[in-house]
C-alpha cells in the first residue's frame, strides 16, 4: 500500500514537473531530470529507470515527435545516477553538483543525437552546446541538495 | 539493465524512422496539456498582480490608442473591400472566393526545445485538417501537422522540417524558405544572377499548393555570397513565435 502511494506521488511529481517545464516555455530548462536523478540516487537503479521511462514517455508524447529519444536519455540518467550512488563512498555537495551537470549534459547529448539520427536535427550544434550548458547550470544547485545519506541502502 | 533499455529504445526509434512516429501514448497528452494551460494561466495572473499600477495605467492608455487605430484601419479596410468587390464585378472578373478561416488560441507554445511545434485549441471537430496554413495578422506561422478531436499541432516555420515556397514581393524571384531550429529561416535556391536587397519582404507564392498565395512570411535579413551557384540568405519571420497567443487557420 505504501509502495503504491509512493509510486502515485512520484508519478504526480514527474507529471507536474514536465507540465511546469513546458508551461514556463524556456528552451534550456531541463528540470524533468531532477526527479529521475533523485530516485536514482535515493531509491536505486530500478526506480531511476522506471522514473526515466515515465518522464521520457511524457516528454516525447507531448512534443509530438518519435517515441524514444527522451525515454533513452532519461533512462540512462536514472540508471547511471544509481551507479554513481553505489560507487561513491564519501558524498560531498560538490560531487553532487558535478554529477547532475554531467548527467544533464548526457541527457541533452543523447536526445540531440537520437533526434539527429532517427528524426531530423533539431537545431545547430552551437545552439545545442549553449542550451545544454545553460540547462546544466540551472540544474546544478539541485545536485548539492540531493544526497545519498538518507535512504542509502534501503534496498539491501 | 542499461543495455537492455537502450536496445529497446533504439529498436523503437529505428522502427519509427521507417514507419513514422508511434502514437500509442497519446492518452497522456490531454491531461498534461490542460495542466500546462492552468499553470500558464496561474503564472499570468501572478505576474499581472505584481505589476505596478502605473505600468497598468500606461498599458491601458496604450491599448486604447491601439483600439482606436485598429478601428480606423478596420473602417478603411471595409471600405476598400467594398470597393474591391465593386471593381471586380465591373471588370467581370471571377469573384474572389473569400477563404473560410478558423480562429484558434495557442494553448501550448514551445513544448520543448527540440520541436518547433505549438498546440492550438481547435481540432477536427472545428473543421481543422492536416496541412492547413496557420497565420496571424502579421504573417505566416506554420502549418497543421496533426489533428485531434479537440486540439491540433502546428509545425512552426522555424522548425527544420518546415518548408514553404516563397516569392520576393514585387519581383518574380521564387525560392524555398526552410526553418533552421533557431529564430531565423533560410531562403534557398536563389541564383546569384538575381539582385537581392536586405529588408525585402517574402510572401508565399502558392507554388507548393499548401499555402495560399500572398501571405507575408518574413524579410531578408542577411545575404551572403555562398560558394556555389546560390546565395546564402537568412530571413527573419514577421511573426514573433515566442509571443503567439491567437492564430488563424486558413481552410483549404
Amino acid at each position: 500500500m505504501k509502495r503504491l502511494r509512493d509510486v502515485l506521488i512520484w508519478a504526480g511529481i514527474i507529471f507536474c514537473t514536465v507540465a511546469a517545464q513546458s508551461a514556463i516555455g524556456v528552451r534550456f530548462l531541463d528540470l524533468s531530470i531532477i526527479p529521475v536523478y533523485w530516485l536514482g540516487i535515493r531509491r536505486g537503479g530500478s526506480a531511476g529507470m522506471l522514473a526515466g521511462i515515465f518522464t521520457g514517455i511524457l516528454e516525447d508524447s507531448l512534443a509530438g515527435r518519435i517515441l524514444g529519444p527522451a525515454i533513452l536519455s532519461k533512462t540512462w540518467v536514472g540508471i547511471l545516477s544509481s551507479y554513481l550512488r553505489d560507487g561513491i563512498l564519501l558524498w560531498r555537495p560538490l560531487l553532487g553538483i558535478l554529477f547532475i551537470i554531467m548527467l544533464t549534459l548526457l541527457d541533452q547529448t543523447l536526445m540531440y543525437l537520437s533526434l539527429t539520427i532517427f528524426a531530423s536535427r533539431p537545431f545547430s550544434l552551437r545552439t545545442f552546446i549553449l542550451l545544454s550548458l545553460l540547462g546544466a547550470f540551472v540544474n546544478s544547485p539541485a545536485g548539492a541538495y540531493i544526497t545519498v545519506e538518507e535512504g542509502h541502502g534501503e534496498e539491501q | 539493465m542499461l543495455f537492455l533499455s537502450s536496445a529497446l529504445c533504439l529498436l523503437l526509434m529505428i522502427y519509427q524512422k521507417e514507419h513514422g512516429p508511434v502514437k500509442v501514448f497519446s492518452a497522456v497528452e490531454v491531461p498534461i496539456i490542460y495542466l500546462k494551460d492552468e499553470l500558464k494561466g496561474l503564472s499570468d495572473s501572478i505576474r499581472l498582480t505584481l505589476q505596478d499600477k502605473e505600468h497598468l495605467k500606461k498599458e491601458v492608455a496604450e491599448l486604447k490608442k491601439r483600439v482606436l487605430t485598429l478601428q480606423v484601419r478596420l473602417q478603411d479596410l471595409e471600405y476598400l473591400e467594398e470597393e474591391n468587390r465593386r471593381l471586380k464585378k465591373l471588370l467581370q472578373f471571377q469573384q474572389d472566393t473569400a477563404r473560410e478561416i478558423i480562429f484558434a488560441r495557442v494553448i501550448s507554445a514551445l513544448p520543448d526545445r527540440y520541436s518547433g511545434v505549438i498546440i492550438i485549441d481547435k481540432g477536427s471537430r472545428d473543421g481543422v485538417r492536416r496541412n492547413m496554413a496557420v497565420r496571424t495578422i502579421k504573417g505566416l506561422v506554420g502549418k497543421v501537422v496533426e489533428v485531434r478531436e479537440n486540439y491540433s499541432r502546428v509545425l512552426l516555420l522555424t522548425d527544420p522540417n518546415f518548408s514553404v515556397a516563397v516569392r520576393m514581393k514585387g519581383t518574380e524571384i521564387n525560392g524555398i524558405l526552410s526553418g533552421t531550429g533557431n529564430r531565423h529561416c533560410i531562403l534557398k535556391y536563389i541564383s546569384k544572377d538575381e539582385r537581392i536587397k536586405e529588408g525585402s519582404l517574402l510572401v508565399t507564392s502558392g507554388m507548393d499548393r499548401i499555402f495560399p498565395e500572398g501571405i507575408p512570411v518574413g524579410y531578408v535579413s542577411e545575404v551572403r555570397e555562398g560558394g556555389d551557384l546560390f546565395y546564402e540568405i537568412k530571413s527573419t519571420p514577421l511573426v514573433k513565435i515566442d509571443s503567439l497567443k491567437e492564430v488563424v487557420i486558413i481552410k483549404r
